[in-house]
C-alpha cells in the first residue's frame, strides 16, 4: 500500500495502518501516534565498512543487485502513481538527504553536501551539522548542540573521518560522535533524524520543506 | 506493544514491476493506494546477522546502519528491496528497519 509513493506498513497487534516516510499511524485504532525516529547512518558497504570494520550486518544471500535499479536511474520516473508534482525547486528525482524534527523539515542536496564537505543548517529551530568527508565517507548529520551550548563545525585537517569545532578546537569522531581530543573530550553529539529520498517523494510528505541547496 | 516501535528510515522507491493505476493524481493526493496484496512483500521477523568482515555485498551496495553504544549494525537496501521491512531489537529497542 501507497500514501503518496511512500511505503504504508501495517503492524500485526492492532492491524492500524503506518505511512513510513514520516511514521504516522493513519488509520486503526492507534490513529494520531506516531513512531519515533531511530538516527541512522546511510552508507555504500565500501564506506560503512571502513567506518565500522567490527559491525554485524544482516545475511544475505545471493542479491547481485537493487530491484529498483532501473527505477532509480530514469529521470522521468518519480513514484508509481503517477502524481503531478507542481514544484519546480529541483527535478523530481533530485537526491536529498531530509532531516526533520517534530516541527519541522529540512532537505539538503546531496550532491551539494557533499561538494561543500561540511554544511551547516537548521531545521526549524534545531542547528544541525552535516559532514562527507570526502567519497570515502557517508553523509552523517549531528545536532550541533552539546549541553545546553551550539557548537559550530569546521573539518579537521589530516584527519579523515574527525571534525573540530571552532569554539575549543575538540575534535570529533564522526563514526561515533564522541569528542575524541580537547577540552571538550568525552562530550557526545546525538545524531539527528537524517535520510535519503527523491525530493518529489520528500516533498509529499513535507510539503513545507525547507531546501537547502548551493 | 506497537507504540514503542521505532522505525530507522529509508529512500522513497516505489516499486517499478507493480506499476498500477497511472492516471494523473494531483501533488495533494490524500488516498491510500493498494497496489500489491498484504503480505505480498515479505516482512522479516528474524533477522540474523553475519560479521562484516564475512559478509559478501557490493562495495556499491547501499546499507541502512544503526550505531550504538556497544555495537553497529547494517541492513543492505538490495535485500530490504525485497522485503522492506525488518523487525529487530537493538541494545534493548524494538526497531523497524523500513525501506
Amino acid at each position: 500500500m501507497l500514501f503518496r509513493d511512500g511505503l504504508v506498513m501495517y503492524d500485526r497487534e492492532t492491524d492500524t495502518l503506518w505511512t513510513q516516510v514520516d511514521g504516522k499511524a493513519v488509520k486503526g485504532s492507534l490513529m494520531g501516534r506516531k513512531l519515533e525516529i531511530v538516527p541512522s547512518v546511510h552508507a555504500t558497504w565500501k564506506q560503512w565498512k571502513q567506518l565500522y570494520p567490527e559491525s554485524v550486518v544482516l545475511k544475505k544471500r545471493g542479491i547481485p543487485r537493487s530491484s529498483y535499479d532501473a527505477y532509480n536511474r530514469d529521470p522521468n520516473r518519480a513514484g508509481i502513481l503517477g502524481r503531478r508534482i507542481g514544484d519546480r525547486r529541483l527535478p523530481p528525482k533530485e537526491r536529498v538527504i531530509g532531516v526533520r524534527t517534530e516541527e519541522a523539515a529540512t532537505a539538503f542536496v546531496e550532491k551539494d553536501v557533499r561538494e561543500a564537505g561540511l554544511v551547516q543548517g537548521e531545521v526549524g529551530s534545531v542547528q544541525v551539522v552535516l559532514v562527507a568527508a570526502g567519497s570515502d565517507h557517508p553523509i552523517v548529520t549531528f545536532n550541533r548542540r552539546v549541553s545546553g551550548r551550539v557548537l559550530s563545525f569546521r573539518l579537521a585537517q589530516g584527519a579523515p573521518s574527525v571534525m573540530e569545532d571552532t569554539e575549543t578546537g575538540s575534535r570529533w569522531s564522526l563514526a561515533d560522535g564522541k569528542a575524541i581530543s580537547g577540552s571538550l573530550k568525552g562530550a557526545q553529539l546525538e545524531r539527528a533524524p537524517a535520510y535519503p529520498a527523491f525530493w518529489f517523494g520528500w516533498l509529499g510528505y513535507f510539503p513545507n520543506t525547507a531546501l537547502w541547496k548551493r | 506493544m506497537i507504540v514503542n516501535f521505532i522505525s530507522v528510515l529509508p529512500v522513497l522507491l516505489t516499486a517499478s514491476a507493480v506499476v498500477a493505476a497511472a492516471d494523473q493524481r494531483g501533488q495533494n493526493d490524500n488516498a491510500l493506494h493498494v497496489v500489491l496484496p498484504r503480505d505480498a512483500i515479505p516482512a522479516i521477523f528474524e533477522p540474523e546477522f553475519e560479521p562484516a568482515s564475512k559478509a559478501r555485498l557490493a562495495d556499491h551496495e547501499l546499507v541502512i546502519g544503526v550505531v550504538g553504544e556497544n555495537g553497529q549494525r547494517a541492513y543492505s537496501t538490495w535485500q530490504l528491496d525485497r522485503h522492506e521491512i525488518v523487525n529487530d531489537t537493538f541494545e534493548g529497542r524494538p526497531i523497524a528497519v523500513t525501506w
